[in-house]
């Protein structure tokens, strides 16, 4: 049996860095298994226009201190095309119970005694859970997101 | 510890499926494997759910493993070796990482700095350290040799940043090298860093965290080769020991023709850096590291690099 527990969607815009958003759910049931389903389009921003060539070339010149040619060229070149960063948390009623740190664009997800790599091995409780959405970096206009979380018992 | 011990080749930062690593943990282990890892730390980018795995699979293997997680910032990632509980990074200030440094801690870790130097925002987000530390006292050691963006990163720079920490009196600061792997290709500019480990260990995780922390450590690019140093007592002393005052020589081993065709040696102390001949005495103020070339003394040509030997006094810790 399969019962939705949350389900929303919204838009991140372009410049967002270094943010984060969580939801926080309450999963009225032990569920053997939570399924988190998290999608987020576009993955890839495939060009840089001049203000983000010039923000990346600050940054070599700031942070690594390369204002050399053709190093800073041929870095920002190859930066692309970069993808948008969102990660996905979970804090469980007990204990966090993990993350799963890699900007795939689609995360399926699954939380319980036999979960997806980046999370802890543990029964699922009653309670509160906070779903948390890190946003490492968006580069497009626009990055829609959608996220839906589904409880999961035998019949 | 004289000639009680033996060189382990460990990779201390590395990444599977349970973060942004491409591959499994079995998978991971046997990669590194091929390439000579005897002790593997497993550092998921927040995430300490693989470690039980991985202690299982290094165990079956006969790999010596080392848990933990790379807590993964916006502002900087910090390795914490023997971390085994996920971190809720999202409230770190960056004018305050020595909170993370004390967690670490509180849990038996140890800290690790990650890749000092490298990019970050907007090529990479959360790479670039642009935490403020203020007490350096409470970092383990550096990752002098993160070689896993290693064209966006400035090693040669961390290397002399670590050298100069050393100088202000931070003597208890390591020294390691880090794949940072993520189960790519490699690249040609990956070291190894080589622990000395005692011949008979009860606990091999404790033991590896405790060379690491006693920096009884040497970085090579690949092979072995042990850079010791011989005190005014005629006894030979690895990395970390701590040497008589007085005059010391270098004696170098390595197997095989891991030595470079034209081998040249400097060694930093609290004051210079000069070059150095094996078994040609100099003598050193505070601390020696001890720097292998091959033809030219500079970044490209780093061949081996020691944590430091100490003199004259106790050792900071």
């Amino acid at each position: 049996m399969r019962s939705t527990l949350f389900k929303t969607n919204g838009v991140f815009y372009r410049d967002t860095y270094y943010a984060h958003v969580s939801f926080l759910v309450e999963v009225r049931a032990a569920y053997r298994a939570i399924e988190i389903s998290f999608r987020y389009d576009p993955l890839f921003c495939e060009s840089a226009d001049e203000r983000q060539r010039e923000e990346m070339r600050q940054a070599l010149a700031e942070q690594i201190y390369r204002t050399d040619e053709p190093f800073v060229t041929e870095c920002m070149d190859r930066a692309y095309p970069i993808k948008n960063g969102i990660t996905v948390a979970v804090r469980g009623p007990e204990q966090w119970l993990g993350e799963h740190h890699a900007y795939t664009g689609h995360e399926e997800l699954v939380l319980g005694e036999r979960p997806s790599p980046g999370f802890f091995a543990v029964p699922n409780r009653e309670g509160q859970y906070e779903f948390v959405l890190h946003v490492f970096g968006i580069y497009t206009p626009e990055c829609r997101y959608s996220l839906e979380i589904v409880g999961v018992n035998e019949e | 510890m004289k000639q009680d011990y033996e060189w382990y080749n460990a990779q201390l930062h590395n990444h599977t499926c349970h973060s942004d690593g491409r591959a499994s943990v079995a998978k991971t282990i046997d990669l590194l494997r091929e390439r000579g890892a005897q002790v593997l730390a497993l550092t998921d980018h927040n995430a300490a759910s693989g470690n039980e795995e991985f202690l299982k699979c290094c165990a079956e293997r006969g790999v010596i493993g080392i848990r933990g997680n790379e807590i993964s910032t916006y502002f900087g990632h910090v390795v914490g070796l023997g971390l085994e509980e996920y971190v809720d990074w999202r409230y770190m200030r960056p004018d305050d990482p020595e909170s993370i440094f004390d967690l670490i801690h509180e849990r038996g870790g140890l800290c690790g700095y990650a890749h000092p130097i490298r990019i970050g925002y907007p090529l990479v987000p959360g790479c670039s350290w642009l935490f403020r530390i203020h007490d350096y006292s409470r970092i383990d050691y550096y990752e002098i040799l993160n070689t896993g963006d290693y064209l966006r990163s400035r090693n040669d720079m961390v290397i002399e940043e670590w050298i100069g920490k050393l100088r202000e009196g931070l003597l208890h600061l390591g020294a390691v090298s880090a794949l940072d792997y993520h189960g790519r290709p490699w690249h040609g500019h990956e070291y190894v860093t080589w622990l000395a480990l005692p011949h008979r260990m009860e606990n091999p995780e404790k033991s590896a965290m405790e060379a690491i922390r006693r920096q009884n450590m040497i970085v090579c690019k690949d092979r072995l080769i042990e850079l010791n140093l011989v005190g005014s007592d005629g006894k030979e002393y690895i990395p970390g020991e701590r040497v008589p005052d007085g005059p010391v020589r270098l004696r170098v081993r390595a197997e095989g023709d891991a030595l470079p065709a034209r081998p040249v040696y400097h060694a930093d102390d609290a004051d210079s850096r000069r070059e150095i001949r094996p078994d040609v005495p100099f003598e050193a103020k505070g601390f020696a590291v001890v720097r292998l070339f091959d033809g030219q003394a500079d970044f490209d040509h780093l061949v081996a690099i020691t944590n430091p030997f100490h003199f004259g006094g106790r050792r900071e810790q």
